[in-house]
């Protein structure tokens, strides 16, 4: 029987007693490949960097394995490799124990002490059974993902596995006593609430964005400021983790080494290359617990797990296919090995789905809106204009720019008229025509009826928003408000002001508390603005993008009615703002309802039809049981096209 | 009679101040072009380049072999190298000889100040064989440069290399002299990759694949107990070097991640293992066509490759493991082979070479049926029939086997494959017998 083991002095792994395998070409081959070399005694000798080891070692007993070589690690066995032989024998049987959580085969014993720990820590909170299996799976593996969809209490089940793991002996080596979260800005205040209306207590939190200064930052990081080192609760974004990296790394090895680190909405870390996502997974090995949170973990195709499974266990292949065969999976041409992958993460994620909610029901009603006569003269103008063209687009090579620049000319058309003479550049921030795609309005035989157009005044979509909300008003005394487009946020301020006491408006220019941008209005924070339109008594209006506020915002306890006064093609985007307002409720609520306004026989019928054809695709994909794969499906861009064209073409023709 | 460094020297240094002219030749030299004089050379105040790009896989053979100090350039050398640069293209050789009686020597060549042929090694083979068949004198028209090739070697391999590799190159080279010569540029004279690409007019990055390519072939040698045995790696069909490139592409697709390999391979040992055993196939070289042939195991695209197929690769992999690994430890090194019977060969080639023979008749038989059973069954699962064509094929098959004979009877894993051949005839029976059913009633 061979025997291996480690000197750390020297940093080698050393096999003796290999018999006549030590001449064997596979070990010869692997000895090559890692510098190693046979003693004259004939020990094998491989140089092995501490790092290294756990791997290496997992290696060599795999491929002793395949020659038949049996080895005996027990006696004398340095620590070391004692640890790592110990790790390796318990991690087949603990993924098989956290796989039967899920499918909640458990050991109830187990199971009745934690839900007694997470009830008495969390007075706040009543969990239903799905978010306390999701809590046990990750409280027994401490390392998981969680892939529930939007509005599930990923949050809530974080933080009941959070406090049962704080609750065992500090001398457990799966004690934890903080929490560092890393997440997108707007979603650090739900995890400061959270903690409050779970706890029934406030934590001590502490944001490190861009916004504090770097010499604060270090201070704190590297446990100089007092206090640093018993603040429960760091949130960061993963912008800041990344430039800050040394610090974070000083942060989990000397000031919080009892960690467990949250990635919030963690498709952020998907790309293969960037440098947060290096970040990241360089980070990863010094957490005590690591926990990945996102309704959407392979938005592009299943070759966005690889980083998740990384960061959760960054010395093991969970994932164990290569970048270009998790594509092909996507793309389809590799089908048949998608059980297999499946099969391989399935003991590390829980996935609470939308139908295990028991959401109460939510309506779409669509309301007809007219356009007096110069309105329709300015659209039919447009429109004989832009949608001809689409065809060539369609068919031929696409420029983006212009083809994008077209569209929103189309949409501002029907939706507003006032916006045709804005810049495009005022309308969305990340959109810049380059000078060369938008179209010259003041060129058009309509131009003059352009300039004349008062929206206040000529657009029946406002007059018939208006009396919607203040319907609504009545009713249930809050509206959200939703707009595409910057120029309307403003006008729905001014045209609705006289319905509430409260109007705000919350745009990607709202500045988020510890933002990084400085330049953000005064306002108020989006933030504050949320808090208000949750505590005003009263009548409320909130007017929103989905471009800013689509993601980590929840509303749902305040407001159940949301009008679109316009929307666009993009079905993810226009899904995840209608989560805002329908998700998991602790105190039950009503049913939702959703307003759409659409002028007949324009691009808006077109964009309802399509979203309502996209929204069902997703929705299986979403709601199946499985990893839901995001993509294509969304932006179907040649998909849309055709759509307008057709509908254009069928209404010529009629 | 080979002259000593220094008396070649100071004939080319004399003949460099005081000798007449024979035309100019522009050069890029250390960084610049300059005008050189051309200089008529006697043949005897030159030796050839042991670097010579031609016969590198059979200069480093031979000093293996013969473990013969470097920089040693004696008659022995001398005349091997003359002869290996004659055999190395006896056809192109004749033409040019002919061409030297009728014309003369038509472009300068190079040589150092101490009389190394940089540039111009078989024209000047062949001057002296014009000189030895005409017994008239020749003399070898070249640019003596102004430093000795030990003063100043990593700038005159520069200009080797423009001269044997680069753009304007005449590509007679064999296939191996790139690796070697990158190697050699990179390893023993410190060039940087990217002057390699450079020198040799090749997009960046070449240098790196040549040098991945060499370490392949290294390791392929070493694997098969011949290292620095470069000639083992010339077939008689010219050389194994295409089928390293085929192996390097496919492991480096393989390992980055670029493959698309439809299920989870052991990232560590299964890539060691298909390169392994591709040595073997490389080493048997048995095929018709191995070249093409052997592609089944990993290079042929759409997953038509024995690797891409999980149960086709593990079974193929874990039987060579079985049948192949023994045999080839049971060869022993070389050298013991060669202690066995100290007196049967020659050369240390010729040992390696009845060893590999020796290896090939014992594996032939394994290594051929392990590859014939991967590729039925990558054929079989490539190929779609239709339930009734499947059938048909298997009657006929069956039909085949001689049932009166005793062969059939003989293995018990015959009797195994019988019974696994019952259960599925029986379950589709049953479902006909279902069906029939379910119509009556």
């Amino acid at each position: 029987m061979a025997s291996i083991e480690f000197n750390p002095a020297d940093e080698l792994l050393l096999l003796r007693d290999l018999g006549p395998s030590v001449g064997h070409p596979l070990l010869a081959a692997f000895s090559r490949q890692t510098g190693g070399r046979v003693s004259e005694d004939g020990v094998l000798q491989i140089p092995t960097r501490q790092p290294e080891l756990a791997a290496r070692y997992q290696t060599l007993v795999r491929l002793l394995g395949k020659l038949g070589v049996e080895v005996d690690t027990g006696g004398n066995v340095s620590d070391a490799l004692d640890i790592v032989e110990a790790d390796e024998r318990a991690f087949a049987g603990f993924a098989q124990a956290a796989s039967e959580i899920w499918n909640a085969k458990i050991d109830t014993e187990d199971f009745r002490r934690f839900v007694e720990v997470v009830e008495s820590c969390c007075p706040g909170r009543v969990f239903y059974r799905k978010q306390l299996l999701s809590a046990f799976h990750l409280a027994f593996s401490q390392n998981a993902c969680n892939f529930s969809v939007p509005g599930a209490g990923k949050t809530s089940v974080v933080y009941a596995a959070y406090a049962y793991l704080c609750s065992l002996p500090a001398d457990d080596p799966r004690s934890i006593d903080r929490l560092l979260i890393v997440g997108p800005l707007s979603s650090f205040k739900a995890w400061e609430d959270e903690f409050v209306s779970i706890f029934g207590r406030r934590p001590t939190s502490r944001r490190i964005s861009g916004a504090v200064a770097p010499a604060v930052r270090v201070d704190y990081l590297r446990g100089i400021t007092p206090g640093s080192r018993s603040t429960e609760v760091t949130l960061t974004t993963y912008q800041t983790l990344a430039k800050t990296e040394d610090e974070f790394r000083t942060f989990l090895k000397h000031v919080s080494p009892k960690s467990m680190v949250v990635l919030d909405e963690a498709h952020y870390i998907k790309s293969r290359d960037g440098m947060q996502a290096a970040a990241v997974l360089r980070l990863a090995p010094l957490a005590r617990s690591r926990v990945v949170l996102t309704g959407t973990p392979a938005p592009n195709g299943y070759e966005d797990l690889s980083n998740l499974f990384r960061f959760l266990y960054p010395n093991r292949d969970v994932v164990g296919f290569p970048a270009a065969s998790l594509r092909a999976m996507t793309d389809g041409s590799m089908s048949n090995a998608i059980p297999e992958l499946k099969a391989k993460i399935q003991p590390f994620y829980t996935r609470i789905r939308k139908s295990d909610l028991s959401l109460p029901r939510a309506d779409e009603e669509r309301i007809v809106v007219p356009m007096a006569e110069d309105h329709r003269r300015i659209y039919r103008a447009l429109e004989s204009r832009i949608v001809p063209h689409l065809r060539q687009a369609i068919e031929g090579p696409r420029d983006n720019v212009r083809l994008r620049a077209r569209l929103i000319r189309l949409r501002q058309a029907v939706v507003n008229p006032g916006l045709l003479m804005r810049p495009l550049e005022l309308e969305d921030a990340v959109f810049d025509t380059g000078g060369s795609g938008d179209l010259n309005v003041a060129e058009l035989e309509v131009a003059d009826l352009i300039r004349g157009f008062d929206a206040e005044r000529d657009l029946a979509r406002l007059a018939v928003c208006r009396s919607l909300v203040d319907r609504t008003l009545l009713e249930q005394g809050k509206v959200l408000v939703w707009s595409y487009f910057l120029g309307n946020l403003e006008l729905l301020k001014n045209a609705l002001s006289g319905l509430a006491p409260f109007v705000e408006v919350l745009t990607g220019a709202t500045k988020v508390d510890g933002g990084e941008d400085e330049s953000a209005p005064d306002l108020g924070t989006r933030e504050e603005i949320i808090d208000r339109f949750h505590s005003t008594p009263g009548k409320a209006i909130l007017i929103a993008n989905p471009q800013a506020v689509g993601e980590s915002i929840s509303l749902h306890k305040a407001c159940r009615t949301a009008v679109y006064f316009d929307r666009d093609f993009n079905a993810g985007r226009f899904i995840q703002s209608k989560d805002r307002i329908h998700r998991y409720n602790p105190l039950g609520g009503g049913p939702v309802t959703y307003y759409h306004l659409i002028t007949p026989d324009t691009v808006d019928q077109d964009i309802d039809l399509r979203l309502k054809m996209k929204e069902l695709r997703m929705a299986d994909l979403v709601d199946s049981g499985e990893v839901p794969l995001l993509t294509a499906a969304d932006d179907d861009a040649p998909g849309d096209l055709r759509a307008i064209l057709e509908a254009y073409e069928r209404r010529k023709t009629r | 009679m080979v002259l000593s460094t220094d008396v070649r020297k100071s004939k080319l240094t004399e003949l460099s101040r005081n000798g007449l002219p024979q035309g100019k030749q522009k050069l890029f030299y250390m960084s610049e072009t300059t005008s050189f004089d051309v200089h008529r050379i006697d043949l005897d105040h030159l030796i050839y380049n042991r670097h010579n790009g031609r016969i590198e896989a059979e200069m480093l053979t031979w000093e293996q072999e013969n473990a013969a100090p470097y920089g040693t350039y004696d008659d022995e050398l001398h005349g091997k190298i003359e002869k290996l640069l004659w055999d190395s293209n006896q056809g192109r050789n004749n033409a040019t000889l002919e061409d030297l009686k009728a014309k003369g020597q038509q472009r300068p060549g190079i040589v150092s100040l101490d009389g190394v042929i940089i540039d111009g090694n078989r024209r000047a083979m062949l001057l002296r064989k014009l000189e030895e068949k005409t017994k008239t004198k020749q003399y070898f028209d070249a640019i003596i440069l102004p430093q000795a090739y030990a003063d100043n070697q990593t700038e005159i391999v520069r200009l080797e290399t423009q001269y044997q590799l680069g753009e304007d190159a005449k590509v007679d080279y064999g296939p191996l002299q790139k690796y070697l010569h990158v190697r050699r540029l990179h390893e023993d004279l410190n060039i940087p990759e990217a002057e390699i690409d450079s020198l040799m007019g090749e997009a960046k990055g070449n240098a790196r694949k040549l040098l991945e390519i060499m370490q392949l072939m290294d390791d392929y040698l070493e694997h098969i107990g011949c290292s620095n045995l470069y000639l083992m790696l010339k077939d008689a069909d010219g050389t194994k070097e295409g089928m390293f490139v085929d192996l390097y592409n496919d492991l480096k697709r393989i390992t980055t991640g670029k493959a698309k390999v439809p299920w989870a391979f052991d990232a560590e040992i299964d890539p060691l293992q298909l390169r392994l055993i591709q040595f073997d196939y490389i080493r048997l070289n048995e095929f018709d066509d191995a070249k093409k042939v052997y592609r089944e195991i990993s290079h042929q695209g759409k997953n038509r490759n024995f690797f891409s197929n999980k149960d086709i690769w593990q079974r193929f992999r874990d039987t060579h493991t079985k049948d192949v690994d023994p045999i080839t430890m049971g060869m022993g090194t070389l050298e013991a082979y060669i202690r066995s019977d100290p007196d049967a060969y020659a050369t240390k080639l010729d040992a390696a070479r009845a060893r590999d023979k020796a290896w090939r008749a014992k594996v032939s038989g394994p290594m051929r049926g392990n590859f014939g059973q991967a590729s039925y069954k990558l054929n079989l699962a490539n190929q779609t029939l239709e339930p009734g064509e499947a059938l048909k094929r298997a009657k006929d098959q069956l039909e085949k086997i001689d049932v009166a004979g005793e062969a059939v009877y003989s293995s018990e894993e015959n009797r195994l494959l019988l019974l696994d051949i019952g259960r599925i005839v029986f379950s589709i029976k049953k479902g006909f017998d279902r069906r029939s059913k379910g119509g009556e009633s």
